[in-house]
């Protein structure tokens, strides 16, 4: 199942632990975290963006099942 | 007989960096008898402790090391453990985060200004620690969490008081008057609370505050504003004294600064934290048998991770006895912590040491030591010097 990968800028900090801990699903930039892709597909990816969301101390990233971003898509 | 060098109560050197790395390199996490815990001083070691939250709690308090936890109301932030933490964090990090904190720069700026004009205006001689650091700490504090004019003193001796806990190996004489302090703050969140509060100011916001439809507990609140402002006022003070004592030891890195100090502020601001910042170590107690770095901490073992030693640890920092405001990787630094207790005023404590430093440089020529700075208060948490004696040129008349 795809889910949705979001940083909010307005809370992000740059610490790079997502980064840290995913490398493969976040980058850092201008003091800002990015994710690599909007949409995570694989099982393993996914658990690790929870990871990183969890481990993240602004609250910055969230995880959602894509069908409950419809207005997104 | 123990070979550990670190003695931060009875022998603390105003410049531990020889001792700390001797540590480091005998045994990077070693048992300290005037501690009475178990000392981690490598970058790896420090930052595994922070990050195994579930193994080291934060619950026995962050001045002194208890034997039993804190009571409930007093667990907040930097003294709590999940999911207590995660509740209390959650309700700051929208007032304190990058943004939020980039639009007070004005705010930053104005008040550095003024400041100077204020050393300007009693002479040419000063001391930077309570004439401009302590101040330029004390405001944006009362800024950002909306202390009321009236209580701005109490809250600055409420801060001076847990500075003097530190010193201690237990808490003498102030538990009782931090005690007291709590208990008014609690009676503001009550006033603030019956008033129906509009202010977007952060006290405001924490006393309104709900989860699931409740208010939090009013004594937590208040330990939480305590915690907050005291720690918001202390550190930063401290982190613009060691970087201004760090910058005229090294004059040719001064100089540098000097000549651009627009497009250097922010590494030298990284590089003053990693070099000498205000955070020396961190308490936790382990609660269950946990590995560090391959070595055992048995369970209810006392621990301090000794943050300075790991921002001096040549396996992640390139002489690192060396102040060097060019370093890339200042900010790997971990005078901020690291994990789900990265300092939440780290945006704040950044953007006021930047502001204060430069309008210091920009404004004040010829601006210098008159004696050295060489006296450090004593404990293993904070670096801090007690007086910072400064002059500079008067100007042309």
């Amino acid at each position: 199942m795809a889910n949705v990968v979001k940083v909010d800028h307005d809370l992000c900090s740059g610490t790079g632990h997502c980064a840290e801990i995913a490398p493969k699903l976040f980058s850092m930039s201008d003091r800002r975290a990015w994710p690599e892709e909007r949409t995570t597909e694989q099982a393993e990816d996914t658990e690790l963006a929870h990871r990183a969301a969890d481990g993240c101390p602004w609250f910055a990233i969230s995880v959602s099942d894509s069908t409950d971003n419809e207005e997104n898509q | 007989m123990s070979d550990v060098r670190f003695r931060p109560y009875t022998a603390k050197p105003a410049q531990p960096w020889a001792d700390l790395a001797a540590d480091r390199n005998r045994c990077p996490v070693a048992h300290n008898p005037e501690l009475g815990a178990v000392q981690v001083t490598s970058y790896a070691g420090v930052k595994e402790v922070l990050r195994d939250h579930g193994s080291f709690s934060s619950t026995y308090s962050n001045l002194w090391p208890l034997d039993a936890p804190l009571p409930e109301y007093k667990q907040v932030l930097g003294a709590a453990d999940p999911p207590r933490h995660t509740r209390q964090r959650k309700l700051l990090v929208r007032a304190m985060s990058a943004s939020k904190v980039a639009a007070m720069r004005p705010f930053s700026e104005k008040l550095a200004d003024q400041l100077v004009d204020d050393i300007i205006a009693a002479g040419t001689r000063f001391d930077l620690i309570n004439s401009y650091a302590r101040r330029v700490s004390e405001s944006h504090v009362a800024e950002l969490l909306g202390i009321p004019d009236e209580d701005r003193e109490s809250f600055s001796h409420m801060a001076k008081l847990m500075e003097l806990s530190v010193e201690e190996r237990e808490s003498h004489g102030f538990s009782a008057e931090l005690d007291g302090i709590i208990a008014r703050i609690a009676d503001l969140v009550r006033r603030r609370r019956a008033s129906g509060g509009t202010g977007d100011d952060l006290i405001t916001q924490l006393c309104l505050a709900e989860v699931d439809g409740d208010q939090f507990d009013e004594n937590e609140i208040a330990a939480l504003i305590q915690l907050l402002a005291a720690a918001g006022i202390s550190t930063t003070q401290q982190a613009i004294g060691n970087l201004v004592v760090a910058l005229e030891r090294h004059p040719g890195q001064r100089d540098a600064y000097l000549a651009d100090i627009d497009g250097l502020t922010e590494a030298v601001v990284d590089e003053g934290l990693r070099y000498d910042g205000p955070v020396m170590g961190l308490w936790r107690r382990c609660l269950a048998s946990a590995e560090v770095q391959g070595t055992e901490v048995r369970a209810m073992d006392k621990t301090l991770v000794v943050v300075a030693a790991a921002n001096h640890d040549p396996e992640v920092f390139a002489d690192p006895e060396e102040f060097r405001i060019d370093r890339e990787d200042a900010a790997q630094h971990l005078t901020f912590g690291a994990g789900i207790h990265l300092c939440v005023g780290m945006n704040l404590a950044r953007q006021e040491v930047g502001t204060a430093v430069a309008a210091l440089y920009r404004r004040l020529p010829g601006l210098r030591l008159v004696k050295g700075a060489d006296e450090q208060i004593p404990g293993p948490l904070v670096r801090s010097w007690r007086v910072i004696e400064m002059e500079y040129d008067p100007p042309a008349s």
